[in-house]
């Protein structure tokens, strides 16, 4: 093995930049694109005078569409990409899988099926928030349930078996639900729900969400000296005086919380958490501790420049966020796969 | 530190893989486990590193039971450095190496400059220092397992428990690595490490303790624990056995006939 055939691995960490760049230089595009999102939309909004009517207390038109609508929205992308970027680090990290994402343990599934419950019982109409709630408890529910299979002392491949078939429920309980909805318009609402977007969603939707967020977060920070010790395989990391059981149940915890309450709001929006550690891992000199937060970051501002650019091009109906996630995400993803095939295999 | 396994015993499915045992393994001692495949040598490696809860008896760190002791402190105390061993993403040496410190952090680094000071000396133990910025990928089988090794010297332990630290290093190499562990038991550390090369175990370890189903056969000084009796009962081979340099060399010669 000559460092010639593993370029790019073998790159001196000197060619990296430092932690404190890297992560500035993300919260900065975050703040950009943030800014952009309140900026841009469908209808003409003159930003300046709506944040001026904003700070001067005026209810507007204008005022009404930055606090309403497109506050909101921004703010929704930068929780959920947040979400969906740390809780894709912390996956793979646990399961030292490139290729694991929330989804793996089945709890993007069981808020989907939860969310989708509300809609078919006619509960979202009658309750406003009956939608999140139920996606959370969905969530909640595929926890409890992994919890139930794996046990204890669970392997990771327990696990990941867990995840798949808590992943076949929640999509065949899923396709119940859409065969046996009341009527076609009711499908339909279910089905573009399940795509994935942050249209429409109120302040009410950020302030349910954002606790459960940072009790996740928060859960999913604490495992990252844990996920580096997993490097060295689990015996080693034990007698590093990481405790494994904890581990998991932190990270399916805050996966639950924090991902789980993002498809509650927003349906499911794929890839992110997939994409965004992978395409990371580099510049951090392939850590999982330093990885988490600067993957964070970039989860944020993928999906806040995804969700701009849904709104910037203009095909007849608005496309679903998920759907543009999803048509990048895969295409990118066979390509990095296709390339890596022989370091993976 | 000293270890103590008092009538250890572990049992898997019905059968026993370690009958009870009782040792006392002192510091300042490179002690080698030897036996054939499937002895019990792992699973007692495992028990001494507190891995595995034996199904009998206690096991005892200067005195003290793991429970007590507290994972954390164990973890300073005790290093282990598993079977070909894998490492999961092509993290630099310095930073592979520096994950020999996690016991010593709480939420985040506590004392970076102590943490510097154990990885380099780490790394020049093992002569590794070259490689420090390199990632594993790009090094030989020979330079991973002293990069490995490196890792555990850097817990700084007053134990380290090694499971076939030289089992696919090339004769230069496996020289190197066992100097390295007796050089590590000369500073006061308690090494335990499992070993197939009956020369080496030999030559480098100051007591060996030969395993065979799970029982102990022979404890004590390499002279009177690789007897031709001995090796030819337990690994049903007979050796050439001679002193080179006033030091006992041990060959497998032939398969032992009707056993």
């Amino acid at each position: 093995m000559t460092p010639a055939t593993t370029t790019g691995r073998g790159r001196s960490p000197r060619a990296l930049p430092s932690r404190g760049w890297l992560l500035t230089g993300l919260a900065l595009l975050v703040l950009v694109l943030f800014v952009v999102s309140l900026a841009v939309g469908r209808a003409p909004l003159p930003v300046r005078q709506a944040l001026d009517d904003v700070l001067h207390g005026r209810t507007t038109l204008a005022s009404l569409v930055l606090l309403e609508i497109r506050l909101p929205r921004a703010l929704l992308g930068v929780l959920v990409g947040m979400s969906l970027g740390l809780a894709g680090a912390a996956m793979q990290g646990l399961l030292r899988n490139p290729l694991a994402e929330p989804g793996v343990v089945g709890v993007s599934g069981g808020a989907a099926f939860g969310a989708v419950l509300a809609f078919y019982t006619g509960l979202s109409v009658a309750v406003p928030l009956a939608l999140p709630l139920g996606g959370i408890a969905g969530a909640l529910l595929a926890v409890a349930l992994l919890a139930l299979l794996t046990g204890r002392q669970a392997s990771t491949l327990t696990l990941i078996l867990a995840g798949v078939a808590l992943n076949s429920l929640a999509g065949a309980l899923t396709a119940l639900a859409l065969n046996l909805a009341p009527n076609p318009y009711a499908s339909v609402e279910i089905i573009f729900w399940l795509m994935g977007s942050l249209a429409d969603r109120s302040l009410h939707h950020v302030l349910l969400v954002l606790p459960l967020m940072l009790g996740g977060w928060g859960l999913l920070l604490r495992t990252a000296q844990a996920l580096d010790g997993l490097t060295l395989g689990e015996d080693t990391a034990r007698s590093l005086g990481v405790r494994l059981g904890r581990l998991q149940l932190q990270l399916v915890v805050g996966t639950a919380l924090a991902v789980g309450s993002a498809v509650a709001v927003t349906g499911t929006i794929g890839f992110v958490g997939l994409v965004v550690p992978h395409l990371l891992r580099p510049l951090v000199g392939y850590q999982p501790s330093r990885l988490l937060l600067t993957s964070a970051l970039g989860g944020a501002a993928l999906i806040l420049a995804a969700d701009i650019a849904v709104r910037l091009l203009v095909v007849g109906p608005e496309l679903k966020l998920g759907v543009v996630t999803a048509l990048l995400g895969a295409p990118f993803f066979l390509a990095l796969l296709y390339r890596l095939r022989r370091e993976i295999l | 530190m000293r270890i103590e396994a008092r009538g250890v015993s572990v049992h898997a499915n019905g059968v026993a893989l370690l009958h009870p045992l009782d040792l006392t393994l002192d510091p300042r001692h490179l002690v080698g486990v030897l036996g054939p495949n499937g002895a019990g040598k792992t699973t007692l490696l495992r028990v001494l590193a507190n891995l595995q809860r034996p199904d009998g008896g206690r096991v005892l760190y200067d005195g003290v039971p793991a429970s007590q002791l507290g994972r954390t402190t164990l973890a300073r105390q005790l290093a282990y450095l598993a079977q070909g061993a894998t490492v999961h993403w092509p993290l630099t040496v310095e930073h592979l190496v520096g994950l020999g410190r996690l016991p010593y952090w709480r939420l985040w680094r506590q004392d970076a400059s102590a943490d510097a000071r154990a990885v380099t000396a780490a790394l020049r133990a093992t002569e590794t220092e070259a490689l420090r910025h390199r990632t594993l990928a790009t090094l030989s089988g020979g330079e991973r397992m002293r990069v490995l090794l490196a890792r555990a010297l850097a817990v700084e332990a007053a134990a380290l428990v090694a499971d076939e630290p030289i089992a696919a290093l090339d004769p230069y190499h496996q020289l190197q690595v066992m100097e390295v562990l007796r050089e590590t038991a000369r500073r006061g550390t308690l090494v335990v490490v499992v070993l197939h090369d009956l020369t080496l175990a030999a030559r480098f370890c100051d007591r060996l303790i030969l395993l065979d189903a799970g029982r102990v056969v022979a404890d004590g000084v390499p002279d009177v624990v690789l007897s031709a009796t001995n090796l030819t009962r337990v690994y049903r081979v007979t050796v050439v056995r001679d002193t080179h340099d006033g030091a006992l060399y041990v060959v497998p010669w032939s398969r032992h006939p009707g056993t």
